[in-house]
């Protein structure tokens, strides 16, 4: 991986990380408006690692968790995602659907329901449209561990292998769903391994080390490309906050896991690699996220300060005549 | 004109519909030799197994994918092989497809058409359902049920070209129906009722595979001097509350008849917009004709479980106390 590549990654690494701390530190204002904040904090390198140098029609169907590095990665503007937390006209969906669940086609970003991994079937679909318009598009879909149950997981897995069909589909292993760890919901060490059951490659992969990640996504990306068909990434890694920031830490996993886990930080780690291959300085790392962190910050005031869409412009865009029928 | 059977109706609009627009796939089981109804039959080997897709047997993929492949420039048709197995995939249709335009503030078409069956022949509670209600609470769908071959043919190639994702309910009782159909292009708007018997003295507002058995009623009633009117709806969402309201305004007396179960069906809605809008017509309380609020069994019991021509006359007599 060249340095530029490495600097780019950081960098992205770095606002999808500012973007978290933000959304830590304003959860209570954002759960008025918006679901109570999901946040990644500690995880961006999966979704960043991926995302990061895909085509802007290439597709992404972020996990809940995953939402906001992959929106920022894949170039979504913050204000849209801030206008989205709050509610307000200038986001997507006018103050209608949580901002987890961006849809914004023109990048190809595909917003789920509160059905988790059933965005697997539907990665296989735009898979099937992109394969039969030979576009060369990629759909990535990510999911958690315990959204790997269920049944779309296997079923449009499945689809995908057998159709050959240019989808990667992205486990993101936090070692806990909801409130219940990994060993109380998985049989098994290892979500890759079920990649047998399908005939496709099943890759395991430090999902704290960006660069690691973002390699194994290259791979599995050209695959797709062409025309190989999916696989399967599962992206080992720790939830280090509560399930959201509005739930009690108490229910999530143990502190001493959790401890272990904060010394392999993605954004600590990249950034020691990049201040050991000389990449960038400390002030320069400091100077960038400070940049960052006035971007994230004005994304976040203009959010507050926009109007709410009117209730006439709510309530529409049902059907395509417009109109309630 | 022709005649032609329910199921060749439907054989057609796909064939016409896919030879119009490439962005036109099929998906399903069994459809590339012609699924289980025998519906689809020919169509892979003029357009190939690239456009008429077999799945597994996993409806939560046949609707995801469909999904999937609208997200990305498609106008996919999926066949869910009996009504009864929807439930399967209730997320994709109802969470999915109905409320990505909304959530997307209107940027966002799902345009597929889910072709289903539905109707009892006696293969019992779990390949005989009507399901049709489950879905008028969800708003952002559209439902059709055509009773002809004529309006199956050009709803459904109104369906495909639509920009909603719709439920095209095909009762798999009237596959071997012959009706009239003209050849070569045409299409039967949604959201229009048709007024399939002009009458002055009831009105008889139909659902599905009840539209016959409404009209043979009728003929029975005109013997003895009652002239219904009935009226299809065809399309359950847009409901045409216009035409229903004004047969209603001329015939001040209303039944409604489907056959799914009468408690929570189709009819209490229309029953309501009716009460809504022209209740200082009614001469008297509107009459509800549905199935009994069980499961559906297998005859020789599903006999006596359907509404038929027989529950129909009943049920206009009692409004004119005969």
């Amino acid at each position: 991986m060249d340095k530029e590549t490495k600097i780019d990654l950081f960098k992205s690494l770095l606002l999808a990380r500012v973007f978290e701390e933000k959304k830590i530190e304003l959860a209570k204002e954002i759960a008025k408006t918006d679901i109570g904040p999901t946040s990644c904090y500690g995880q961006e390198a999966i979704p960043v690692g991926f995302c990061y140098g895909l085509n802007k029609d290439d597709y992404i169907l972020p996990s809940i968790r995953s939402a906001c590095p992959a929106f920022i990665t894949k170039g979504l503007p913050l204000k849209i995602i801030t206008a989205e937390m709050y509610a307000k006209a200038g986001g997507i969906s006018n103050g209608r659907e949580i901002s987890s669940h961006i849809t914004y086609l023109e990048l190809g970003i595909i917003g789920g329901t509160g059905i988790l991994a059933s965005t697997v079937t539907v990665a296989a679909g735009i898979g099937l449209a992109a394969s039969y318009k030979k576009t060369k598009q990629v759909a990535v879909c990510f999911i958690g561990d315990g959204a790997s149950n269920r049944e779309e997981f296997f079923t449009g897995i499945n689809f995908a292998a057998l159709k050959k069909l240019p989808a990667i589909y992205v486990v993101e292993n936090n070692l806990i769903a909801e409130y219940t760890p990994f060993k109380k919901f998985m049989p098994i060490e290892n979500i890759a391994d079920r990649a047998v059951a399908f005939g496709i490659p099943g890759k395991i992969v430090d999902g704290n080390d960006v660069m690691a990640v973002h390699e194994t996504a290259q791979e599995a990306i050209k695959r797709a490309r062409e025309g190989k068909g999916p696989s399967l990434i599962e992206c080992k890694t720790c939830r280090v906050r509560p399930m959201t920031e509005m739930k009690s830490p108490k229910k999530g996993l143990p502190e001493k896991v959790i401890e272990e886990w904060k010394k392999k930080d993605p954004v600590k780690r990249m950034k020691e690699h990049i201040l050991e291959i000389g990449a960038l300085t400390e002030e320069e790392c400091n100077y960038i996220k400070k940049q960052f962190q006035k971007e994230v910050n004005e994304a976040f005031d203009l959010a507050r300060e926009s109007k709410y869409a009117s209730s006439e412009e709510v309530f529409r865009d049902v059907y395509a005549e417009g109109e309630m029928i | 004109m022709r005649n032609i059977t329910y199921r060749a109706a439907i054989n057609e609009a796909l064939w016409e519909e896919m030879e119009k627009d490439k962005a036109v796939i099929l998906l399903g089981e069994d459809i590339s030799p012609g699924g289980n109804f025998e519906v689809t039959e020919g169509l892979v080997d003029k357009f190939g197994e690239e456009r008429i897709i077999d799945t597994p047997i996993a409806e939560t993929v046949i609707i995801g994918s469909a999904i999937g492949a609208a997200l990305a420039g498609l106008r996919p048709v999926a066949e869910i092989m009996h009504v009864d197995f929807i439930f399967v995939c209730m997320d994709g249709i109802c969470n999915w497809a109905a409320k990505q335009r909304f959530t997307s503030g209107g940027k966002v078409s799902i345009p597929i058409t889910i072709r289903t069956t539905y109707g009892a022949r006696g293969f019992g509670p779990h390949h005989g359902q009507c399901l049709e209600a489950c879905f008028q609470n969800i708003p952002g769908l559209k439902l059709i049920m055509p009773s002809t071959p004529y309006d199956a043919k050009g709803l459904l190639k109104s369906a495909i070209r639509d920009d909603d994702p719709v439920i095209f309910f095909e009762n798999k009782n009237s596959y071997n129906e012959q009706g009239e159909v003209q050849e070569g292009e045409y299409t039967v708007p949604l959201g229009k009722a048709d007024v399939k018997r002009k009458g002055k003295d009831v009105t008889i507002v139909a659902i599905g595979s009840m539209v016959k058995k409404a009209l043979e009623a009728a003929d029975d009633l005109a013997i003895e001097g009652i002239d219904c009117e009935v009226i299809d709806p065809r399309t359950i969402l847009p409901l045409d509350q216009k035409t229903i309201i004004d047969s209603v305004i001329k015939t001040h007396q209303v039944v409604v008849v489907h056959e799914a179960p009468k408690t929570g069906g189709v009819g209490g809605e229309i029953a309501a917009v009716i009460m809504e809008n022209a209740f200082h017509h009614l001469k008297s309380p509107i009459i509800r004709i549905g199935a009994p609020f069980t499961p559906v069994p297998r005859p020789p019991f599903q006999e006596i479980y359907l509404p038929n021509k027989e529950k129909i006359v009943s049920g206009v007599k009692k409004l004119f106390r005969i």
